[in-house]
């Protein structure tokens, strides 16, 4: 198995270290689809925004806790962050977020006039 | 040009950059990535295991090791998808700890919250530190 990904970047010039979580980004026929990978993340600490330039970002906040004396130190605790240019094709108002398992899931849908189509050829 | 003689500055700059090595959080290190903190009564061990589902990981303690081994599920992609990013691990995974003191085997406890694995082994009577009263 490869090595975990979850730590490659660290932005310290903030008052939190930030990390860029791993993530999976597909889409089907209808929908874009990212599954990224948050572990220490709930419901309550994750923030998805999309803003006028249609720039899609994810934040969480590592919320679990973790008692004094470190002996191993293997991943720091902080925060995640990850932006992604989302393009004018998806429909920005119906995005559905899960997080289960410290696993965020996000789908958003193509909008309708982008999905594909049959043509029929009238007779 | 006159510079300032320092015959240790290549020496200083060798063990800069050791210690910017070694205190760098970012060396990889294989899955899952484990912090282990040391308390009196206790050595609790955190591993953060995103994805995994509590019967898809089994802990074992044996002879003084932690074992902790899983299965973690890939995206079912369908041959219409068009993969963009694939940076997520996947797959079976095992990591082995070595705990050097003495653990109570029996009252070895875990929990898994949001992809956070906690264990918690407590240590053993003989192995606490004990408060001699003076008479």
């Amino acid at each position: 198995m490869s090595n975990d990904n979850n730590q490659t970047t660290c932005e310290t010039t903030q008052n939190e270290k930030y990390f860029t979580p791993a993530a999976d980004i597909y889409t089907t026929t209808d929908h874009l689809i990212a599954v990224i990978d948050m572990p220490g993340v709930g419901k309550g600490d994750v923030t998805i925004e999309i803003d006028e330039n249609n720039i899609l970002s994810v934040k969480g906040k590592q919320s679990f806790q973790t008692p004094d004396n470190p002996v191993l130190n293997e991943f720091s605790k902080g925060c995640y962050y990850r932006a992604f240019s989302l393009g004018d094709s998806y429909n920005r108002e119906a995005v559905s977020a899960s997080l289960d398992n410290g696993v965020l899931e996000l789908r958003i849908p193509l909008l309708e006039e982008q999905k594909p189509r049959k043509i029929e050829i009238a007779v | 040009m006159v510079c300032t003689y320092r015959p240790l500055s290549s020496v200083n700059f060798l063990r800069n950059s050791l210690d910017a090595l070694l205190n760098d959080s970012s060396i990889r290190h294989a899955y899952p990535l484990v912090n282990a903190y040391d308390s009196t009564d206790s050595i609790t061990v955190i591993a953060k295991v995103p994805g995994v589902t509590k019967d898809s990981v089994s802990i074992l303690f044996e002879n003084g090791t932690l074992t902790i081994k899983g299965t973690k599920n890939k995206v079912n992609f369908t041959d219409n998808d068009k993969i963009l990013l694939n940076e997520r691990t996947n797959g079976n995974f095992e990591k082995s700890l070595t705990i050097p003191v003495k653990i109570n085997d029996s009252a070895i406890s875990a929990t898994l919250v949001n992809g956070v694995l906690t264990i918690v082994l407590p240590k053993s009577d003989e192995v606490k530190p004990k408060t001699i009263t003076i008479n």
